[in-house]
């Protein structure tokens, strides 16, 4: 692998796993990266105890529900995550932390990339994508929330009415779809 | 009760941020010979034009549990607004993850109002959204109150705490308060019938509410009356001291756990502590000449507002704030203009007058007049609240002003030896809340190690640690502590392999859903995503999983929230009681233990 040349800090490059997208793409990333996937977590130990590991890299692991183009956005998030998704105190902070969050997509990406952070229990990056969907939909109507996720209103007309009506008192709009 | 994995997230995040940097990540075979930096920049014009906003197959790729996830990230008012999206929103609100989010404060605040009622705004309550210093064009209606209050043929609201408000329902000789934000209420029957009282003063705690009120109930003499929310029952106090009574329209003000009154002439002031039940006069002497004193108590100060003048005729007024030494000390003069306009609003006639806390203001109201004086404690100036639009120009005295900070829940505690038991997330810790005298303490007994998640459950006079234990936010075992006389943690428990691995993977590792409660020498274990729950028997020793609720359908959501009911002719109510009635109205089946003992 040439690749490995590259790396300016070669004694941790000992432990690499190839992962192999739905779209039969691989990608070989460091073995810290890999591991904050508990899914390929779990997997790379299971074959460990099964003593396949002794073939150390060579082992691909199948990621059948991961697109290639999200996987390498999470590898490139994996890279430079933020210092932290705590709440932040103040509302300056608050406002950097949401244009960070703006800068990893449309809504449609955000929705690709939780279902893959999900499906790799990565909880980092499956609780930032989270917050910066949230931020999408914070100041949305519920029409717009209901044709971003497909959802069918379930309620009666009147129902619907009597609901909307009921904290009417504690708003003032919404944002233009 | 609930934790989640942010503070480990923080953790290891900074941890592995300095690594990653040294780290290169390359992209072996992919057709673009690129780093994985620039793919990803090229990654989004490729998915644009592969999905584009609106895909409605989103939903299906979107698990349920992500969405729940997603929704409580919301501040609390964007998810109001979006609740009437479909039924499964609206049952969001009562998840454990929403509430538990929603009641530590860690939250974005709600708007702050001032509300008024006036007899010729009937049945309607003006508000002004003092976050954004106008009114609100939507007033607070009949039909905004719950059905409790709208089907009342007639009630009169008589004091506000924070969220909570409290209402007379003469008709059913009973109070109400309720929660408009949690659309909770609870009825509170008058200790006595016929019954007249004075005074009635609404305190929110932390964990509940507290009513006080006079009265002469069926005696002649007064006597003070306390409901308190978590002992709920009236406790009557006699051994009052009569100069309080024919006080208009003022409230006891909330101030290091008791009431504190001012009398009339001769002026003085007096506390009633809520637990004691004890009356005390404060000692601190009043400054001279007074015509009329009101009291405030706000950001942990307690100050005194009053007229200063000679034979009932105020040439100034002023503000004091009681310090340390417990001295009336002078903080503020009306100036001379403003001070006019009030004096002639009141026509001298101070009874009129009343004054509340509002969100760092204090608020100096005259029935009979439509603007509120304030005084904005951070820039220490005076301003007139305009009067509310809605109000026809030629209207009545009547002015009755009330401040509004609508909150959706108090947290839920454990409650044990008069205390409540949180534990807090990572790096975990036990604290509690002493319902008495409202002292937060940290628990110093050392925690076991390698916890993942922590659960606190009481009974039998004991407290009990359930906690997973690992590493990485994986747990390998789940065990169960003690907390013993010396306050040691005691491992009493450990988890058998088999349901220890099933309980894990119904929970997929996410131990926010995770939550624990006491039942009848049962210690339940439960996972908000799971229709079963995992039960240890304290007197076998033994752990169970207690079957699915059969009237649910076979495919079922996550939102399981399971509650001890232990009916008894007078229960102890609480704050999660008033939530049992709203999930059931959910239509969420609660198992009875008593009709399908195994």
């Amino acid at each position: 692998m040439s690749n490995t040349s590259e790396n300016p800090n070669p004694s941790s490059s000992s432990a690499k796993i190839t992962l192999k997208t739905s779209d039969n793409e691989l990608f070989e990333v460091e073995e810290a990266v890999a591991m904050k996937f508990c899914t390929v977590k779990q997997y790379f130990e299971d074959e460990k105890d099964n003593d396949v590991a002794a073939r150390g890299s060579s082992t691909v692991i199948p990621l059948p529900n991961v697109h290639s183009a999200v996987l390498a956005r999470l590898i490139s998030y994996c890279k430079k995550l933020p210092q932290s998704n705590a709440v932040a105190d103040n509302h300056e902070e608050e406002e950097t932390k949401k244009k960070e969050r703006k800068q990893y997509g449309t809504p449609g990406d955000l929705v690709d990339l939780i279902s893959a952070a999900n499906y790799l229990d990565f909880k980092e990056g499956l609780e930032f994508f989270n917050q910066a969907l949230a931020d999408h939909i914070q100041n949305k109507s519920v029409e717009y929330v209901r044709k971003f996720f497909g959802i069918k209103g379930d309620f009666e007309p009147h129902e619907e009415e009597k609901y909307r009506e009921e904290y009417a008192w504690a708003f003032e709009g919404v944002d233009e779809d | 009760m609930f934790s989640n994995t942010k503070g480990r997230v923080e953790q290891t995040t900074k941890n592995r941020f300095s690594k990653e940097k040294k780290k290169n990540v390359k992209n072996l075979q992919s057709t673009s010979s690129s780093s994985s930096s620039s793919a990803s920049s090229s990654f989004n014009k490729q998915l644009a034009m592969t999905k584009p906003d609106m895909d409605p197959e989103i939903w299906s790729r979107m698990p349920e549990e992500l969405l729940e996830k997603i929704l409580s990230l919301l501040p609390l008012k964007a998810f109001l607004n979006l609740r009437s999206t479909c039924k499964n929103f609206k049952s969001l609100i009562f998840s454990p993850s929403f509430i538990s989010r929603h009641s530590s404060g860690s939250s974005l605040p709600f708007s702050s109002f001032l509300l008024l009622s006036h007899p010729q705004c009937y049945n309607q309550f003006p508000l002004y959204d003092s976050g954004l210093g106008a009114w609100r064009s939507v007033a607070l209606s009949h039909s905004d109150l719950l059905p409790a209050a709208s089907k009342a043929p007639s009630f009169s609201l008589l004091s506000i705490s924070n969220g909570l408000f409290c209402f007379s329902l003469p008709s059913s000789s009973s109070f109400l308060v309720c929660n408009l934000l949690a659309r909770t209420s609870r009825i509170i029957k008058f200790p006595a019938f016929p019954f007249a009282f004075e005074l009635l003063t609404l305190v929110s705690t932390p964990v509940g509410c507290k009513l006080f009120m006079l009265s002469t109930g069926s005696s002649s003499n007064f006597s003070a009356f306390v409901y308190d929310s978590n002992d709920p029952s009236w406790r009557k106090f006699d051994g009052f001291d009569p100069i309080l009574s024919d006080n208009y329209h003022q409230e006891g003000v909330s101030f290091n756990g008791c009431l504190y009154f001012s009398t009339r002439e001769p002026f003085s002031v007096v506390s009633f502590d809520l637990e004691s039940g004890k009356w005390e006069t404060l000692n601190s002497e009043l400054p001279g000449d007074l015509t009329f004193v009101r009291l405030v108590s706000g950001e942990g100060k307690l100050y005194m507002i009053g007229g200063v003048g000679s034979n009932g005729i105020s040439r100034a007024i002023k503000m004091w704030e009681l310090d340390q030494a417990r001295n009336w000390e002078e903080v503020e003069n009306l100036p001379e203009m403003i001070c006019r306009k009030f004096l002639s609003v009141c026509y001298h006639n101070y009874e009129h007058v009343y004054c509340f806390w509002h969100q760092g203001m204090i608020c100096v109201c005259c029935n009979t007049w439509p603007e509120i004086l304030y005084y904005k404690m951070s820039r220490r100036t005076w301003h007139w609240l305009p009067k509310c639009p809605s109000l026809p120009v030629k209207c009545n005295c009547g002015f009755r002003w009330f401040s509004f900070v609508p909150a959706l829940y108090a947290p839920e505690g454990v409650s044990f030896n008069g205390c409540l038991y949180f534990s807090t997330r990572e790096p975990f810790s036990v604290v509690s809340f002493d319902l008495e005298s409202g002292k937060w303490e940290t628990l110093n007994s050392e925690l076991p190690g390698d916890l993942t998640f922590v659960r606190l459950v009481s009974g039998e006079g004991k407290l009990y640690m359930i906690g997973g234990v690992g590493s990485n936010g994986i747990s390998r075992a789940i065990k169960m502590w003690e907390l013993d006389q010396a306050r040691n943690w005691e491992e009493v428990e450990n988890l058998p392999e088999m349901i220890c691995r099933k309980f894990l993977s119904v929970c997929y590792h996410n131990y926010e859903h995770v939550y624990c409660f006491w039942h009848q020498g049962m210690i339940c274990v439960c996972c908000n995503t799971w229709p079963e729950i995992l039960y240890y028997k304290m007197s076998r020793r033994t752990w169970h999983w207690l079957p699915k609720c059969p009237s649910l359908p076979v495919k079922c959501n996550c939102g399981f929230r399971w509650f001890s009911f232990v009916p008894a002719l007078y229960a102890p109510q609480s704050s999660r009681e008033m939530l049992v009635f709203w999930v059931l109205e959910a239509k969420i089946a609660i198992w009875d233990p008593n009709a399908n003992a195994p």
